[in-house]
């Protein structure tokens, strides 16, 4: 009469995403709002905004995107931390499904950040389009799937600071500081500070994860 | 329905419960006789120890059981359990009334006078 | 269904459990007891597979208990201070049981719910002690596992509630037998309702036993205390009466003539378990 179940790792582990992600939907709400402020900052504070939108020049959608692109990161460094810190007690699951959904989750979730804040240019675009056609051209950025990459790596890496700090707050805040002292070094040797910088980030920010996992286990 | 807690562990009282309900009558012979699991109900204990309330009938041969239906009221079990009451129970009583007559100094004949006096007027006060 | 050998638990130097053997075999409703910090919760702990431990090995359904995918999903675990989901509405969570565990009875939970008043609109953070405790014990029979572990099941609930949550308890165990753990210091209370009682003393397990054969397996004497300890010198003393009634603790098949009494299981647990040489008055007197 007893009744006993089985199920299958791939079972346990979409139940742990899909309630991960229900458990955590103020980050959503968050992300919503914070990209909505940062897209009208960018809005106002573009300088020349009959011709800031002429084209799509590389420099300038960086400078517009800051908003949008540090807001993003928040959002990802959020959710890291809620990923380390959230237990959906009394259910358990076996460390590697937490851990394969937990990547899922951030990648999946920077990705649609990622799309989310590419497009918005475009939207942007489409604005002015209308509202002042004779000045603006709309042209896709040949380095468009380059900048995704790059904007994706960024969010990614927001959100194993985030992971981090929910670890231990002291050794995150150490890393940060190696990172901007790595940024530094690079900005003074190398010319495609961008692409080098965030490449040497992401392995300080890659090693110190799996260092801190190593040291939260031996416990 | 409650049960008194004290001496009488749990199962006992089950079990002197059902020999009533024997000698009451309630249970004839033949009868089946409830389930570990509905007296565990009936008393808000657990099945097992209702279970072993129902193996002290079984092992005094006043129940039977019938493989997957459950246990059943032996024939004559009424009557072994009036003799066990007077054997024991009254037995015992009667014998303490006569070591008590004999502390009071009171003959077998006295007793026996005063039983009979007792019997014929229904006066038990 | 359990099966725990020489297991030893520390936590930095502390040692909590040290050879620690219990095994459980079938289904059934077991009290687990013992002192305050010896390590009531560290054993559920271990049988929910969420520790580790330090040396031998802890089994439940016949497979190693920690990070282990099988065990989690037929089992339950539920303790005081244990935190579901922040953001989640407890009308959620019950969805989250569902499809967790494959047995979950919806009806039986609607109905407890609304019986002890729960509000299923709340989070679980929003809700008192003593509701916090009842919507996790329901929690946890409905998820009708095979290892249903509770610790300290009404902690914080009114006495007359109480009683209400006993008889769910055992109307569920009836209608659906499992392997149900309870650790609660409230023995007295809880005494009807178990089959076995396992008590856990200096880390190791002191007793398992039928929980009435426990309680008759000693009587208490009263009488004379020179007699009775003449009679068997091993007894245990446990009361010195000013009115000349002295009593003493002994084994049930030991002959005597003195008055008997006999004992309950929480009492009988209590003595064998206390740690204090001499009592309270001694700290009061000055002659000694």
């Amino acid at each position: 009469m007893m009744s006993f179940q089985t199920m299958s790792s791939n079972q346990l582990s979409r139940f742990f995403i899909k309630w991960t992600w229900r458990n955590n939907r103020q980050i959503v709400l968050f992300t919503i709002v914070s990209q909505l402020i940062a897209l009208a900052l960018a809005l106002v504070t573009e300088d020349q905004r009959m011709q800031g939108f002429a084209d799509f020049q590389f420099t300038s959608i960086y400078y517009n995107l800051v908003p949008l692109i540090v807001a993003g990161c928040l959002s990802t460094m959020m959710l890291g931390a809620a990923l380390k810190q959230q237990r959906l007690e009394p259910f358990q699951f076996p460390k590697h499904v937490k851990q394969r959904g937990s990547i899922v989750i951030a990648v999946l979730y920077s990705a649609a950040l990622t799309l989310a804040i590419i497009l918005t240019r475009y939207v942007i675009g489409i604005y002015f389009l209308l509202i002042e056609p004779e000045q603006t051209i709309l042209r896709a950025n040949e380095q468009v799937w380059l900048q995704a990459m790059l904007l994706f790596v960024w969010l990614m890496m927001a959100c194993i600071l985030g992971f981090l700090y929910a670890i231990n707050k002291v050794y995150a805040f150490l890393v940060c500081i190696v990172s901007l002292v790595a940024m530094i070094v690079v900005a003074q040797l190398f010319e495609h500070v961008l692409y080098i910088g965030t490449a040497s980030i992401a392995v300080i920010l890659a090693a110190a994860l799996i260092w801190m996992i190593r040291q939260e286990e031996a416990v | 329905m409650q049960l008194q807690d004290g001496q009488v562990p749990i199962y006992v009282q089950i079990a002197q419960w059902l020999e009533n309900e024997i000698i009451e009558q309630r249970l004839e012979a033949d009868a089946k006789v409830f389930s570990q699991y509905q007296l565990a109900e009936k008393f808000n204990v657990n099945p097992a120890t209702a279970g072993k309330g129902l193996t002290i009938l079984l092992e005094k041969e006043l129940l039977y059981k019938k493989r997957g239906l459950g246990m059943f009221v032996m024939e004559g079990a009424r009557e072994k359990l009036m003799d066990e009451r007077v054997q024991h129970g009254l037995h015992g009583k009667v014998a303490e009334l006569v070591e008590e007559a004999q502390r009071l100094n009171i003959s077998e004949v006295q007793l026996i006078a005063l039983i009979e006096r007792i019997f014929r007027k229904g006066d038990l006060g | 269904m359990i099966n725990c050998v020489n297991v030893r638990k520390k936590f930095g130097r502390k040692i909590v459990l040290d050879e620690l053997n219990l095994q459980i075999d079938e289904p059934k409703l077991v009290g687990l007891v013992g002192r305050n910090g010896v390590g009531k919760s560290t054993l559920m702990s271990l049988l929910a597979g969420l520790e580790k431990p330090t040396k031998g090995k802890v089994e439940v359904l016949e497979q190693s208990a920690f990070d282990n995918l099988y065990v989690s999903v037929n089992s339950i675990y539920i303790h005081p201070n244990m935190t579901f989901p922040a953001n989640l509405s407890l009308r959620e969570l019950c969805q989250m049981g569902a499809q967790f565990y494959m047995h979950w009875d919806q009806a039986l939970s609607e109905k407890l719910f609304t019986y002890f008043d729960i509000p299923l609109h709340q989070t679980f953070q929003q809700l008192s002690t003593g509701m916090k405790s009842m919507f996790a014990t329901i929690f946890g029979l409905a998820t009708r596992a095979a290892v249903t572990l509770l610790d300290e099941p009404v902690n914080g609930i009114d006495e007359g509630l109480r009683k209400d949550m006993y008889r769910a308890i055992l109307k569920e165990y009836i209608a659906y037998p499992r392997l149900i753990i309870i650790s609660s210091h409230l023995l007295d209370e809880l005494a009807h309702l178990l089959e076995e009682i396992v008590i856990l003393h200096d880390g190791k397990v002191l007793v398992h036993d039928n929980i009435d054969d426990f309680a008759s397996s000693h009587m208490i004497w009263e009488g004379e205390l020179s007699r009775m300890l003449a009679a068997y010198p091993d007894a245990l003393i446990l009361e010195r009466s000013p009115f000349g009634g002295d009593r003493v603790l002994v084994p049930s098949h030991i002959a005597g003539d003195f008055q008997q009494q006999a004992i309950s299981a929480k009492d009988l647990y209590l003595y064998l378990t206390a740690e204090k040489k001499g009592s309270i008055d001694d700290v009061f007197s000055n002659n000694e």
